[in-house]
């Protein structure tokens, strides 16, 4: 369904995504992994359009997404890594701004809103503004505005970040949910354990290049460890945290 | 050497003076206050500059009524100026006055007593309002002064008399005018709940600046009627504070004026009366404000209210980015304050334009009654195209940018639409009782009707090329069309005002050219209606940001 093809993106002279190439199809979830700074939001930054890339291209059903955006957009939803939203207008006004922008009716955005909101426990916030929300409501919030189109590909970005037990949980179904309706899912987070339980296949960026795209079970069988973690810590050359974390305590009690 | 607490609160309380999106959204703390600064020290370079020829005539002529009358407009000139402007900046900080929630839940968990805090936040007043008297009065009290010992009568008391009571009556507007607006504040915040104080406050705020501005602006007003006032010892002027200010040279350069004598006494009580009340309504409500402050439910509802333009805006989209600048509108105050300023200054010059002053008589002028409306109406289209140019919460604005569609038509149409529903037709129809009342209620009518046409027409025009998302570009036009508006719109408010109202007086004389006016009218609104421009993408940013997007995770 997504094909990003030797995607590069430069600022000056900095190269932050370097020839990345990798497909999420239809019906699965992709987890896309990668440290602080690897270039993760910069590649979804340009696979929304937020971006322009440097070179390379993202085909959405084998159309270059350049040449035709508005039929991407229409059927892309999308929750950013930070909750930037429009504190002055309530919850359910900002989901009727979103679902208006993608040329939804009226009504069927309001029965849609309301519902959402319903199902994701803020009813009783709806007509308070963003602004009082905490980050977890902000968060429902882009979840529920990104759902409204029940678009064909969603892309999240840290989205469980800062949700409560019950709604982390209710999340990881409905991620599951949306895959099993053939949605395609690029799922982003540094919940390894998560991304390891759900995941169909798993796509590792280290300084701005792709070092492993593959099923996580295959990825066991070749590297031969026995977690997404010790997976991940070898890829991304990942120091020794435990020894660090003891410099740390040392370091303050001097 | 180390930094106390004390120190580091001052400079907490500095910057949030100073670094805010209203200034400078990029610049740092030293550049925000170098360029407030200078802002503020311009005008009174200018104003000086333009006063020289006057003080220099009047050097020239021998001592008569006339000069002294002159001598006297100009020296209400300064301390009504620096009243405003302190008024102004004090106003426009209000929300910095006191320290805030956000503040309190920041501070509250540090080791910091509260008078520590109080303490910082007084410290921080003070030099605030320092700069700011220091900046506004710099050029006039230094030259003024000068060009003032040029004149005979003044020359008598000596360069260091003439400065001091140059100084001495700025001085004194602007502390009263601070004062007054500080103790006001503390007043509200020891009388009124956080939830009604927060309520309220926006609309003082809105009021207070546009009467500054107003207070500024009918200057010339006030300087005209002045010398009658001294003849006939009127006694309006008890009730306009720069006037009891000049009184303040007649108290330092004897022999005064025994008309502003007394004003400069009364000027003097009335400084120490509101030093006192701030002193006392701060002091009482700074520990109660924190306590009810951190106590208060931060929560506010917004039920939904359906207006008649909902229904008419057409596509989603366009329907969808409608609604999104009415509830901006209605709910940044920084947008809030800046149409508020913008119409003040078409009110003030509305007014200006409608009162006559003759013989110390304030009277109306038929003409100036007239354009009064369409200025006013040209001030609100304008106002609201130059609000939309300013960003609110830019980095919200991905929205827009990942479902965007070639909407610059979509976004001009529903624009257009939102300020005849919020500027024009609100603007006419509070005009609309007075016109009626004026002109009776056949000719009201029909002046609400002319005004609608025009400001229509008037709307499709000022709005030919808006291609934005109003509040989502980070983008504003460049110099050269910055410089070629500011052209067009001295000319348009002049010309627009006054040809439509001889226009207006042409069709209400001989209504025969009332039907091909309106149809005219219709025509030009159906031709803007249907221009079909090709479809083209919302620029949200200028260039593509390079620096800024590597926040990278």
């Amino acid at each position: 369904m997504l094909e990003v093809v030797h995607l590069t993106k430069r600022f000056r002279a900095t190269t932050v995504v370097n020839d990345v190439s990798f497909t999420v199809r239809a019906g699965e979830i992709a987890g896309y992994l990668g440290p602080n700074g690897s270039g993760k939001s910069t590649t979804v930054k340009m696979m929304t359009g937020l971006l322009h890339p440097t070179e390379g291209q993202i085909l959405f059903l084998g159309k270059n997404l350049r040449q035709d955006s508005t039929v991407f957009k229409q059927r892309l939803g999308y929750v950013p890594e930070e909750p930037h939203l429009y504190g002055y207008l309530t919850g359910l006004e900002y989901l009727q701004l979103a679902g208006g922008l993608r040329g939804l009716p009226e009504k069927q955005v309001d029965d849609r809103a309301n519902q959402l909101l319903e199902l994701l426990s803020l009813r009783d916030a709806r007509w308070a503004p963003i602004s009082s929300y905490s980050k977890g409501m902000k968060q429902r919030v882009l979840i529920a505005a990104a759902l409204l189109h029940d678009p064909d590909l969603l892309i999240f970005d840290e989205a469980q970040s800062g949700l409560d037990i019950a709604n982390a949980l209710l999340f990881r179904h409905l991620l599951r949910a949306l895959a099993a309706r053939g949605k395609a899912v690029l799922y982003i987070s540094h919940v390894l354990e998560l991304v390891e339980k759900i995941c169909d296949h798993i796509i590792v960026i280290f300084k701005g290049r792709i070092v492993a795209d593959d099923s996580v079970a295959r990825l066991r069988e070749l590297m031969q460890l026995p977690s997404l973690e010790q997976i991940f810590a070898q890829l991304v050359q990942q120091e020794d945290m435990e020894s660090r974390a003891r410099d740390i305590a040392e370091l303050i009690s001097r | 050497m180390e930094m106390t607490p004390f120190r580091r609160l001052v400079n907490l309380f500095q910057a949030r003076f100073f670094e805010n999106d209203d200034v400078s959204p990029d610049g740092g703390f030293e550049t925000n206050v170098y360029q407030v600064m200078g802002f503020l020290a311009a005008p009174g370079f200018f104003i000086t500059y333009l006063f020289m020829p006057a003080l220099l005539e009047m050097a020239t002529k021998h001592q008569s009524p006339g000069t002294q009358s002159a001598l006297r407009i100009f020296r209400l000139f300064f301390p009504a100026f620096s009243f405003a402007v302190v008024g102004f900046a004090t106003f426009f900080e209000w929300d910095k006055l006191f320290p805030d929630r956000r503040d309190f839940l920041i501070l509250g968990p540090f080791p910091i007593r509260l008078r520590t805090m109080f303490a910082a936040k007084i410290y921080t007043l003070a030099v605030f309002l320092l700069m700011l008297i220091g900046a506004i009065n710099f050029f006039p009290n230094v030259f003024g002064p000068l060009l003032m010992l040029a004149i005979p009568a003044v020359h008598e008391a000596g360069y260091l008399r003439v400065v001091g009571s140059q100084v001495g009556s700025t001085a004194g507007a602007s502390l009263f005018a601070f004062f007054s607006v500080a103790a006001l504040q503390g007043v509200l915040i020891n009388v009124t709940t956080p939830y009604v104080f927060r309520k309220i406050s926006p609309w003082i705020q809105m009021a207070g600046m546009c009467l500054m501005i107003l207070a500024l602006l009918l200057y010339p007003v006030c300087a005209m009627l002045l010398p009658a006032a001294m003849m006939t010892g009127a006694r309006w002027v008890w009730l306009v504070p720069p006037v009891w200010f000049t009184g303040w040279y007649d108290l330092l350069l004897p022999p005064g004026n025994a008309f502003f004598l007394p004003l400069g006494w009364f000027a003097l009580k009335a400084l120490g009366a509101v030093v006192a009340l701030f002193c006392a309504s701060w002091a009482l409500g700074f520990r109660r404000h924190y306590r009810r402050t951190l106590e208060a439910e931060d929560t506010e509802i917004r039920t939904p209210r359906a207006s008649l333009f909902d229904r008419l805006s057409g596509s989603p989209e366009q329907s969808a980015i409608f609604r999104f600048t009415g509830r901006m509108l209605a709910r940044s105050a920084t947008h809030r304050l800046f149409l508020a300023c913008y119409w003040s200054v078409g009110l003030a010059i509305g007014l200006l334009t409608a009162v006559v002053v003759s013989g110390g008589h304030v009277g109306l002028s038929e003409d100036g009654l007239r354009s009064l409306p369409l200025l006013i109406a040209f001030f609100v289209v304008s106002g609201f195209r130059a609000a939309f140019q300013f960003p609110a919460e830019l980095s919200s604005n991905w929205l827009f940018r990942i479902t965007e569609d070639r909407w610059a038509e979509t976004s001009r149409r529903a624009t257009r639409i939102r300020v005849l529903a919020s500027g024009l037709i609100p603007a006419l129809v509070l005009f609309l009782p007075f016109e009626m009342a004026h002109w009776g209620l056949v000719a009201g009518a029909y002046h609400a009707a002319f005004q609608l046409a025009t400001g229509a027409v008037l709307v499709e025009i000022l709005f030919w090329s808006f291609d934005k998302v109003p509040f989502t570009c980070s983008w504003f036009p460049g110099k050269v069309s910055l410089a070629l508006l500011a052209g067009v719109y001295l000319y348009g408010f002049t010309e627009y005002g006054f040809r439509m109202a001889d226009l207006e007086r042409l069709i209400e004389n001989h209504p025969v050219y009332g039907f091909p006016f309106f149809a005219a009218a219709a025509v030009a609104l159906v031709i803007f209606h249907r221009r079909r421009p090709r479809a083209s993408a919302v620029r949200f940013d200028g260039n593509e940001p390079e620096i800024q997007s590597l926040n990278l995770t």
